[in-house]
């Protein structure tokens, strides 16, 4: 079996959001503190256990500068068996269209008989790529994936549905899925575990290499500002010491009815 | 006229606010694409609201596979080149919207919250960085189809749009278009252990938390307080918390009295979950966590030091 999968890295937006900066009349994102996407450690697993399962290869691919190698090395050091950087798209490197448009070329040169990504990115929280790259494959794509057999002859998906409710279902390869939180406990990546690949190389492949041409008639929508949300209906804080603020606090549950006394 | 297409995902209690979006671009032609081994229902609620219905009646719809939805829907939306194209963002809509767009080539937009006509143009707005910002974009609306998906309960269904006695279109599904997904079964993954929904009042531990051995933090908080504890997912996904405890659209919804947040970042997917108007107290260190959105009354802090002090205080009570 060969499983492809589909990385990006993101702003580690962990600690407060001091990578969100008012500029002027927008909010710009200014980040060089780069990690794996979340829902995309969740992707890399399942394919590392898959492979460790039923034998086959498994491949990570990213789409960036060499920046992206940073991620791409994670996912070799968690086990994958190599990984593709591929060259972005001129300019418009965020168009889920053109991400999708070079990840279709990496599946089509490679030839994996599954694709995963993750559910969505954290930071544009969109979900679009994997399944605009399965419509364009014209396989058939399952979101947010709980559970991932393969039966011999089938993939087994379980995947949320609505409000708590999954969908077990079988479907033949090839097939994209994208990974939900809670698929899997991603495994462990030491600092020695990144070293020992910190020298593996990792191919650049453009264009001209996965035998694409530029997507034709492709209209973007266009890029405005980035703002922080109203404020309108915001809470009020409280201020003061811990002490004082537990007190309001106790009191407005007081006059909420919570406390009889 | 601008013409408006909307995909009605069978269960999504949803689909109507579309129409919310639709009116934004009045005048236009509203056509509903409506999917089931059924239509009946569906036909008779959208008649009022349409100009158009095609109807895709096929014993493969009876759960909503979205891949067939997808494969016999596409080329109509190829022939049709509406304007727009709307479905609603719930899980299904994560499968479909993309995958229409794939098939087309027609740019997508994900997770839509608002829309608006501004100095000529189509704007639209997405949350980003789990809600902590907002992205504008504008739409090449009138150059070429757009596939957007909206988010549940950002728009309206409009009280009175014109009413229209909609042409019922049944659309024939090809051949050429045998499903790949097969339906197994239905699980319901919440089912098992503690009913929360129950409890007026509920404590909410979110990644704050840190790690398992801590959740006693919020543990005899909650049981000071005499509330059960509830969760968000990603504690849940660590296998600290069952399943039965997570609020939110892929856990269960409550409608207490009192939700306590204790670390959580306030996510849409989260809050989602809270139903009816609860007194929403909320304790976060960062100032700008989304939750302060939703509270009404937000503590900034450390919740090891502010949720001691605050179980201490309630245990004086004497409650
Ligand atoms: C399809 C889908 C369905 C989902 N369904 C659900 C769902 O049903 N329920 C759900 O909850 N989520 C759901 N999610 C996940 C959701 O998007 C968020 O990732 C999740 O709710 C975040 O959980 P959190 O608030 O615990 O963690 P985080 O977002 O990581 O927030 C932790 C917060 O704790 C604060 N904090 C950290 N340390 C401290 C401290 N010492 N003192 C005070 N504050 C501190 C931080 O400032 C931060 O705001 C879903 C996601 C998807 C894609």
């Amino acid at each position: 079996m060969k499983v492809m999968v589909c990385l990006k890295q993101v702003p580690d937006a962990g600690e407060g959001e001091a990578f969100l900066q008012q500029v002027g009349e927008e909010v710009q994102v200014a980040c060089d503190d780069w990690v794996l996407n979340e829902w995309d450690g969740f992707a890399v697993e399942a394919a590392v256990h898959l492979i460790e399962e039923h034998g086959g290869e498994s491949m990570a691919v990213s789409i960036g500068d060499e920046a992206v190698e940073g991620v791409l090395r994670r996912a070799l050091a968690m086990g994958v068996d190599q990984a593709w950087r591929l060259q972005p798209d001129s300019n418009s490197a965020d168009d889920s269209m053109r991400l999708a448009h070079s990840l279709m070329g990496a599946a089509l040169t490679w030839k994996p008989d599954l694709i995963i990504c993750g559910a969505m990115a954290s930071d544009s929280g969109n979900g679009l790529v994997p399944g605009i790259l399965a419509g364009k494959l014209q396989w058939p794509f399952v979101a947010l994936a709980t559970g991932l057999k393969w039966d011999g002859k089938s993939f087994l998906v379980r995947h949320e549905i609505h409000q708590g409710m999954e969908s077990l279902e079988k479907i033949g390869a090839p097939l994209v899925v994208s990974a939900q939180s809670g698929l899997n406990q991603p495994r462990y990546v030491s600092i020695r575990g990144i070293r020992r690949v910190a020298k593996r190389e990792i191919p650049m492949k453009n264009m001209a290499d996965l035998s694409l041409s530029p997507l034709q008639n492709h209209v973007e929508l266009v890029d405005l500002k980035r703002r922080f949300p109203p404020s309108g209906a915001h809470a009020e804080i409280l201020q003061g010491s811990p002490q004082e603020q537990i007190s309001q606090v106790i009191q407005r549950m007081r006059e909420q009815g919570v406390f009889t006394s | 006229m601008k013409k408006v297409l909307i995909v009605a995902q069978p269960e999504d209690s949803c689909s109507m606010e579309l129409l919310g979006v639709a009116e934004v671009f009045q005048p236009c032609l509203i056509q509903v694409a409506i999917f089931g081994d059924d239509l009946k229902l569906s036909k008779e609620k959208w008649t009022p609201w349409a100009d158009r219905i095609l109807g895709f009646e096929h014993p493969q719809l009876q759960w909503f596979d979205t891949d067939f939805a997808a494969r016999v829907l596409a080329p109509v939306l190829l022939e049709e080149m509406p304007d727009l194209i709307l479905t609603s963002r719930t899980n299904p809509g994560l499968e479909l919207l993309p995958v229409l767009s794939g098939i087309t080539g027609f740019p997508a937009f994900s997770d839509c919250l608002r829309v608006r006509f501004e100095d000529g143009d189509w704007i639209a707005d997405k949350a980003e960085f789990e809600g902590k910002v907002i992205h504008s974009f504008r739409l090449p609306v009138g150059e070429v189809p757009i596939c957007m998906s909206v988010r549940p309960g950002s728009f309206q269904t409009p009280a009175a749009i014109q009413k229209k006695a909609a042409d019922y279109q049944l659309m024939s599904v090809p051949d050429h278009c045998p499903p790949r997904r097969e339906f197994l079964e239905l699980l319901d993954s919440s089912a098992e252990g503690v009913d929360i929904r129950k409890s007026k009042r509920l404590v909410a531990v979110g990644r704050g938390i840190e790690d398992q051995e801590q959740l006693e933090v919020a543990e005899s908080l909650a049981k000071a307080l005499n509330a059960e504890l509830a969760s968000t997912r990603p504690l849940v996904d660590q296998g600290w918390l069952e399943k039965s405890r997570q609020v939110g659209t892929s856990g269960v919804t409550v409608n207490p009295d009192l939700y306590l947040t204790v670390g959580v970042s306030g996510s849409f997917q989260h809050m989602g979950g809270i139903q009816g108007k609860p007194f929403i107290v909320a304790i976060n260190r960062d100032p700008k966590a989304p939750v302060f959105n939703y509270a009404n009354v937000g503590m900034v802090g450390d919740l090891f030091e502010l949720v001691p002090l605050l179980e201490q205080e309630i245990l004086k009570l004497g409650e």
